[in-house]
């Protein structure tokens, strides 16, 4: 069996021999920026995590909470604490909404 | 590769400060206790320098992401056992979508929602003491970019269990000599089987039926011989990939063998530029890494050089047990930066005077902390860290908790 499309193939150029040409040098230039800006990214993201962006996306994401087996095996009335729990979160409004 | 005593210092400094923005200050907004984060911020900037100024990577990573695995179980268990009474799953947790989001499932559950709109895993979209759907996706969205696979050895908050386990014996009792390549393709299936079998019946099945992590975080509870079945599996599949197949093999075998969400971050994964590279001049054909990997992703070339798998998880080893030193980490369509002869070499020269001495520095300097393997580090340290952080000071507080109440509950 043939394994060779899932290696990780090194550059083939030999080190001694690399020649830098303009088109090389820009292309290294721009990976070389590439990772700098995911380094920048970690920070930028956990800066900003479970901010309003966040909600703002969960609740205008399409999706509904489905697992129908699981909920008709569920009891009917769950407990009131329970109950308020679930109606704030935006996965619930939108399976009323969607009733 | 090492570092220069003023690069690592210089970037063990950023690292300290950023941690300290990322640890510290919300300990600080919290009025809390802040010797616990003081000491993991401090213990990690000291990680950091070891790792760059050694150039050994697998040793110091593998303590903090073994720590972090265990200090995760610990936790989230404790936190289960204070909310609900038990580790178990209810039938009413499952039915209020109160069950905190795992990475692990976001395989399965893509296709669901996508396609048909459908959140298949009981949980909130967003909220809840885990954050809920939205923002574990976002992790795992920011750890595919910033680390691919590297997010096994350095993000995942399962890795560090096999992992450690793996290190209990000094030597391997199991031979995986004779294991045939084609069992990395092993996790590939289990993704395709269980996000198939998922979007056919709209159930988070791998959760349900073959998860080996419910070992040491939650199960459902055993009601009936169906959930009796379920227990046996995952009670089996966990002992033997968690713990008796690493500590025997002395590799990383859930992540290597079955993981779902391993396979898919080895695709996703290619996004992310950060590779580790083979210099082909330097490598001697030894062997040494091909039989040490622990997830079995280096193989031998058609030329005998060692050759890097799509399955890499980035964690280093065969980068500190190289003799030749022929691997490092490096960036995609980029040689390694192994044998380049450096500017700064240059500008220095034989004799420098007063001029070339500082230039050549600050050269060496930039050359160093711009350098793709001091790139990736700094990356997967500070997402590592940053990550890790409230799960090892809510482990350490419990320790200290247990040592002086006798409990590892807070209440």
């Amino acid at each position: 069996m043939n394994y060779d499309g899932l290696i990780e193939r090194d550059n083939a150029v030999p080190l001694g021999a690399v020649n830098p040409s303009m088109l090389d040098a820009l292309r290294r230039t721009l990976v070389t920026l590439w990772a700098m800006l995911i380094f920048l990214l970690v920070p930028a993201f956990f800066l900003s995590f479970q901010g309003s962006w966040m909600r703002k996306v969960a609740d205008s994401l399409p999706i509904k909470e489905a697992n129908s087996q699981l909920k008709s095996q569920a009891p009917q009335d769950p407990p009131a604490d329970a109950k308020e729990k679930g109606n704030a979160s935006s996965l619930d409004t939108k399976a009323e909404h969607s009733q | 590769m090492k570092r220069s005593l003023t690069t690592s210092v210089i970037l063990t400094l950023v690292m300290f400060l950023l941690l300290a923005v990322f640890v510290l200050a919300p300990q600080i907004a919290r009025r809390a206790n802040l010797v616990p984060a003081a000491l993991w911020v401090i213990a990690m900037a000291i990680g950091t320098f070891l790792i760059l100024h050694s150039g050994k990577v697998y040793r110091y990573r593998s303590a903090f992401f073994v720590i972090y695995g265990f200090a995760f179980v610990l936790v989230f268990s404790a936190h289960l056992i204070e909310g609900r009474g038990s580790m178990a799953l209810s039938q009413e947790t499952i039915a209020r979508h109160e069950v905190p989001m795992c990475p692990v499932a976001i395989p399965q559950v893509i296709a669901p929602a996508v396609i048909k709109g459908i959140m298949i895993f009981p949980t909130k979209l967003i909220g809840g003491p885990y954050g809920g759907f939205v923002p574990v996706l976002f992790i795992w969205l920011v750890g595919v970019v910033t680390l691919g696979r590297a997010w096994c050895s350095w993000g995942c908050f399962f890795g560090g269990i096999d992992e450690g386990f793996s290190k209990v014996l000094r030597k391997p009792r199991l031979s995986t000599k004779s294991m045939h390549p084609r069992w990395r393709y092993l996790p590939f299936a289990v993704l395709i089987v269980t996000v198939m079998w998922a979007f056919a019946v709209l159930e988070p099945v791998y959760c349900k039926w073959l998860c080996p992590l419910k070992l040491v975080t939650e199960y459902r509870a055993i009601t009936d011989l169906r959930t009796y079945v379920q227990a046996i599996i995952f009670i089996t599949l966990g002992m033997g990939l968690l713990i008796i197949l690493p500590i025997l093999m002395k590799k990383r075998t859930h992540c290597a063998l079955f993981c779902p969400l391993g396979a898919l971050q080895s695709v996703v994964g290619l996004a992310n530029p950060y590779r580790v590279r083979v210099d082909k001049d330097l490598c001697v054909s030894c062997g040494k890494c091909e039989q040490d990997c622990p997830t079995f992703s280096i193989t031998k070339g058609e030329d005998k050089k060692s050759e890097t798998f799509v399955t890499c998880v980035r964690c280093g080893k065969c980068i500190d047990i190289c003799p030749a030193g022929a691997r490092s980490y490096g960036l995609v369509g980029r040689p390694s930066t192994l044998g380049r002869a450096k500017l700064s070499s240059h500008i220095r020269g034989d004799r420098p005077n007063t001029l070339q001495r500082p230039l050549a520095a600050l050269v060496g300097f930039v050359e160093e902390a711009l350098d793709p393997s001091t790139l990736f580090l700094m990356t997967a340290i500070l997402f590592g860290a940053i990550l890790s952080g409230s799960f090892v000071l809510g482990a350490m507080w419990r320790l200290v908790n247990l040592a002086v109440h006798g409990t590892l509950l807070l209440h």
